[in-house]
């Protein structure tokens, strides 16, 4: 793929740009007008490892080579103002562990394509009082030695060993990119778009531990038991997002701080996944809950509306104004302005096949869309719809940055 | 007994009280056969309900766990059991490199419940397995599915393998998935396109009435 160099017109020290970044995305979060409408590319990590030109195998182990490649990027699109850099397994703690909830790439699939999710059933129904009474212990004794290949309730010295390996590697590499993040911030002026994620308790559930058949079967046979697990698994939602960030040592650099933004890919709520009794019964209030005890302990929440959320967009006016990012995938963005605008900013929507098949002119046009009916007022962030796909043509998103930097101006 | 209670249990997805009326149909003597007759009436009910967005994804599943249970009791195969007349063949499976089944399964549901006999081959299927099960089953129809983007050269590698096997002329392709337009239809070659089940079952239809 043709390198770009995106040189910046006017020369900022990096502190400048981050402080500027920051401001920008914090001031749109909050619902008020920036001096321009902020810029997010998040990097699929097929883009990345095209751009770079090696396989997303490779990214999952060289973690040298995809910080590199993300460097490029940032250098490459200057109008950003917080980037994706592209969110994959690490090959060391998958293979340590040996993880089997995912089919990865160079293994299971071509090496050029990223890694996908194993839908099975991990929990027995007659498992679900257990998991409510005790998670941990219901995760530990019965939930890892099915999804990790080293047979774990064996007790055998093996699997022990695995164990430790896999929390060296796992150690490995949050030091790698938690130092790589700093490096970004202070070398580049660039805040990191994510800082940590989890998931809304019934896609806990429905993902992982039952799978889709059987959850859906369950909202006829134990509606009860549904409920109760997604209260039970409501503090580790949020423990899971909290956990880096205590662990976290303070950089004590005094910057402008940006308010850690919590992912959360939200993949079984929409309509037609259910209805919206059901998702009135099983999905929300415990999304409700996660969201506003994360805002209450100060995180940015930032769901990820996968699909298209346009029937389920009312509900978002029930959490916290000014602290929640809502990405737009395939929702009607436009309606969402109107109906929810006033309580979450939203992030999106320029679609991937525009980014993919597109000309720069139709991505300018739709960017204008963007910027003038959603941008009204403020609260708005330019994004793809599924962040930068890995088929996304270079020229287009130029034009996506360089248009949204330019005619993105606020008036004052 | 009449039919009609069976058919409303069913559709309304009530599972005790549709096993139940089976159990009774069988020990009253009558034919397996004509109970699942009875259960693709319903089936029609259930997709036309999706199709009104009075049923969502739980319910089709749910549907298909009462008629998996009705199969248990009367030992036959609803898909294929009877003298059902097709409107036509489809060959359906999600394209190479993409394991996503979920969009598949509701397209699959809704073609059969709609009077066509489809034929799954599952997910990560590479192009000669529908160059195969083209060969094998001659159907009217092929739709291919895709949830991530690099589905989109798997579509197309997919449809040009179709035309070398000089199959093309012979079928109609769809394709369908989330991310998915006329943009889309165009690269890959694919004589239609759909963003959800209702879309591509009335664009199959449609075809068949010519």
């Amino acid at each position: 793929m043709q390198e770009v160099d995106g040189n910046l017109a006017v020369k900022k020290s990096p502190k400048e740009l981050y402080n500027e970044r920051v401001e920008r995305i914090t001031t749109a979060t909050s619902l008020k007008t920036p001096d321009r409408v902020p810029i997010v590319l998040g990097f699929n990590i097929s883009f990345i490892a095209r751009y770079g030109g090696v396989t997303v195998q490779e990214l999952m182990y060289n973690y040298e080579k995809r910080a590199e490649i993300i460097e490029r990027l940032m250098k490459a699109f200057p109008e950003a103002d917080a980037i994706g850099s592209g969110g994959t397994l690490s090959g060391p703690v998958s293979d340590a562990l040996g993880q089997g909830l995912y089919e990865i790439p160079g293994r299971e699939l071509s090496p050029d394509v990223s890694f996908q999710f194993i839908e099975r059933c991990n929990m027995k129904s007659e498992e679900y009082d257990m998991f409510t009474e005790n998670p941990t212990e219901f995760l530990i004794t019965k939930y890892f030695p099915r999804i990790f290949r080293e047979e774990w309730n064996k007790g055998l010295t093996r699997a022990k060993i695995a164990m430790m390996k896999g929390i060296f590697a796992h150690n490995d590499h949050r030091a790698f990119w938690g130092n790589k993040r700093k490096k970004w911030e202070s070398e580049f002026g660039m805040p990191m778009a994510r800082s940590s994620m989890t998931k809304a308790p019934f896609d806990v559930l429905s993902d992982t531990l039952r799978g889709m058949r059987e959850s859906s079967i369950d909202m006829y046979k134990r509606p009860e038991k549904i409920i109760k697990a997604c209260e039970a698994l409501v503090p580790y939602c949020v423990m899971y997002a909290e956990l880096p960030h205590t662990l976290r040592i303070k950089d004590e650099s005094t910057r402008k701080e940006m308010k850690p933004q919590i992912g959360m890919p939200l993949h079984r709520g929409c309509v037609p996944f259910m209805s919206l009794k059901q998702f009135e019964t099983f999905y929300w209030p415990t999304l409700k809950e996660v969201i506003c005890r994360l805002v209450a302990d100060g995180f940015i929440c930032r769901p990820f509306a996968e699909g298209d959320w346009t029937m389920n967009m009312k509900y978002w006016r029930e959490v916290p104004k000014g602290k929640v990012i809502l990405k737009i995938d395939l929702a009607d963005i436009f309606k969402a302005k109107e109906l929810v605008g006033d309580t979450v900013c939203l992030q999106g929507n320029v679609p991937a096949t525009l980014l993919q098949f597109g000309t720069p002119k139709q991505v300018e046009k739709y960017c204008k869309k963007l910027i003038d009916v959603v941008g009204e007022g403020g609260g708005f962030i330019m994004d793809g719809a599924v962040g930068i796909p890995g088929g996304a043509k270079i020229e287009n998103i130029v034009a996506m940055t360089k248009f949204t930097a330019k005619y993105g101006v606020y008036r004052r | 007994m009449s039919s009609e209670k069976l058919v409303e249990a069913l559709a309304d997805l009530k599972e005790e009280k549709a096993l139940k009326l089976v159990k009774e149909k069988l020990d009253a003597g009558e034919e397996p056969l004509k109970i699942l007759e009875i259960c693709r009436k319903a089936v029609e009910i259930v997709g036309k309900r999706f199709e009104d967005a009075e049923y969502f994804l739980p319910d089709l599943i749910m549907a298909g766990e009462i008629l998996r249970r009705i199969s248990e009791i009367t030992k036959l195969d609803i898909e294929k059991a009877g003298e059902v007349k097709y409107l036509a063949k489809v060959v359906i499976g999600t394209v190479q490199g993409d394991i996503h089944n979920i969009g598949k399964d509701i397209v699959t549901f809704m073609l059969d419940a709609n009077g066509f006999d489809v034929y799954d081959i599952g997910v990560d299927a590479p192009p000669q397995k529908f160059v195969e099960k083209i060969e094998e089953v001659k159907p009217e129809i092929v739709a291919l599915s895709g949830f991530l983007t690099l589905a989109y050269d798997s579509m197309k590698k997919t449809v040009e393998a179709i035309e070398a096997a000089g199959q093309r002329n012979q079928i109609k392709i769809i394709i369908g998935g989330g991310h998915i337009d006329e943009n889309v239809r165009r690269y890959t070659g694919a004589d239609a396109y759909a963003t959800s089940a209702a879309k591509g079952v009335r664009i199959c239809k449609k075809w068949m009435e010519i």
